[in-house]
């Protein structure tokens, strides 16, 4: 499905602005892609993402495969964005879902390394964990 | 309408592990995988839907068994999430590779199960070799799919004192939050209790370390299973948030077995009706429910503790699967403040049978609540 876009704007850090600034809400999509082409699924909707309008090449390739924000006006795709962090719930047993706060990157960096030297985490695991940082 | 944002659904019984903590009823009756009794996609979302006619669901909680044994896991978690809904998969994480994990909606939480930081106290945990690595690896898969993860950690006689070792490899795994729960018990595992249930001085060592990993981490770690004020302070522990049970309120979570029956909670085998012929607000507001949730132990009524009122005598359900009333307090109180023997006995004084006779119990369904 082809899409029709109507501003420019992709940087992460401009998206609730944006959001506030349209009266729209942030949803959470996905980016996937298939033979050079790039899409973005929001629930069970799937459409084209029309590389060089919204978004560059470099950036749609680093979210690719990845959880993102998106903001959508009349049907048109209007910007993509890194997806904040969003705190896990937790269910079992007893729901505790607005205390949860992600352990800073450096840190888990320096625990990862620990256990790295140790033997419990083997390096290609450790490896693609960093990744994820 | 009822104030409800959490359910959980057990969508299979089957597991391939054998936990020595499990308290789940059906422990050693399972129902298999492809048992005709257990829920299909559509009907674990058409029962979900209708849940939410009746209260304002918030998330859900996909458990078992082990959920990933079910090839359509990643499929109800994508209805699910497109109904608006968060999701959450409680699994021991040994199922989940990258090609699966790729399947589930972007923000999907996984609770896995990490017993230790250590292969070997993990694997007799869990009761099978092997497992630890394909565990870890589950870690990477979730987050490398956007997943978020959450370390579930029970806490028993064998790994209370390696507390700080698991909390520290989650943290190196990546896991957003923590769950650390002291284990729980039923008529299954209290005859274990001597073996497995953590001592008083374990647990405050598991919570100080604990506490001082939320502090020098800011990690969220949750002591979810109510440990009672009686048995170990929580005012001693200010960095970690500790719950307890909501006791039918709008933080409960109804548990729907496998085969649509309505459940008070995961941990009771009680069954409220059939989700599948009543509505939700219908069995919610039953006088089986109502009855279930009412009582406070006679000796928890004289407690003068500040947590009093949250506590009301720990997990109703641990007690009422241990000694069929939920008039006595949660079963770790008898288990920690006095010899084990104790514990071991039934409500009618005399000392439970050992194991080999506990199996032959079955689920009760209907059956007129005492107390």
């Amino acid at each position: 499905m082809a899409t029709k876009t109507t501003k420019r704007r992709t940087a992460p850090e401009d998206m609730e602005s944006l959001a506030a600034e349209l009266g729209v809400p942030v949803k959470e999509g996905r980016v996937t892609s298939a033979r050079d082409r790039y899409f973005l699924t929001i629930g069970k909707t799937k459409k084209e993402i029309r590389v060089g309008e919204i978004i560059d090449l470099p950036q749609i390739k680093s979210l690719a495969g990845r959880r993102v924000a998106v903001i959508v006006r009349g049907g048109n795709i209007v910007a993509i964005g890194r997806a904040t962090w969003r705190p896990p719930i937790i269910v079992c047993y007893v729901p505790a879902p607005d205390f949860t706060k992600r352990i800073r990157p450096e840190l888990q960096a320096v625990i990862l390394d620990a256990h790295v030297r140790s033997g419990v985490i083997s390096p290609s695991l450790a490896k693609r964990l960093r990744l994820q940082r | 309408m009822t104030p409800h944002k959490y359910v959980v659904v057990e969508v299979t019984e089957a597991c391939p592990h054998a936990c020595v903590h499990c308290y789940n009823y059906w422990r050693e009756n399972r129902a298999s995988l492809y048992s005709p009794d257990t829920l299909s996609r559509n009907e674990i979302v058409g029962l979900v839907r209708k849940i939410r006619k009746d209260a304002p669901l918030k998330a859900v909680a996909l458990s078992g068994g082990e959920p990933l044994l079910r090839p359509d896991i990643a499929g109800i978690c994508s209805d699910l999430t497109s109904d608006g809904l968060d999701v959450a998969v409680i699994t021991s994480g040994v199922r989940l590779t990258p090609a699966r994990a790729e399947q589930f909606p972007p923000g999907t939480t996984f609770e896995i199960t990490l017993f230790g930081a250590d292969a070997a106290l993990h694997d007799r945990i869990v009761g099978r070799t092997g497992v630890f690595p394909r565990v870890l690896n589950a870690f990477a898969c979730a987050r490398e799919h956007d997943c978020s993860v959450v370390a579930s950690i029970v806490l028993n006689r064998w790994n209370a004192d390696y507390t700080r070792d698991a909390l520290e490899l989650g943290i190196a795994l990546g896991a957003d939050a923590f769950l650390l729960n002291r284990m729980n018990f039923s008529r299954l595992t209290l005859p274990e209790a001597a073996r497995l249930a953590p001592t008083v001085d374990q647990l405050k060592r598991a919570l100080d370390a604990a506490d001082a990993v939320a502090l020098e981490y800011e990690a969220a770690i949750s002591v979810s299973i109510p440990i009672p004020p009686c048995v170990v302070d929580p005012g001693s522990y200010p960095h970690l948030h500790f719950g307890w049970c909501p006791r039918g309120g709008p933080e409960a979570y109804y548990t729907v077995s496998h085969n649509g029956y309505l459940r008070p909670c995961n941990h009771s085998s009680r069954v409220l009706g059939d989700l599948r012929e009543k509505t939700f607000e219908e069995l919610v507001n039953s006088r089986t429910a109502s009855a279930f949730w009412a009582p406070v132990p006679a000796m928890c009524r004289a407690c003068v503790h500040p947590l009093r009122d949250k506590c009301r005598g720990g997990c109703p359900a641990a007690s009422d699967e241990c000694y069929g009333t939920r008039r006595r307090p949660d079963p770790l109180v008898n288990i920690i403040n006095s010899d084990v023997g104790n514990a071991l006995e039934t409500s009618d004084g005399r000392h439970r049978p050992k194991r080999d006779q506990s199996r032959q119990w079955k689920p009760r369904e209907s059956e007129p609540l005492r107390g």
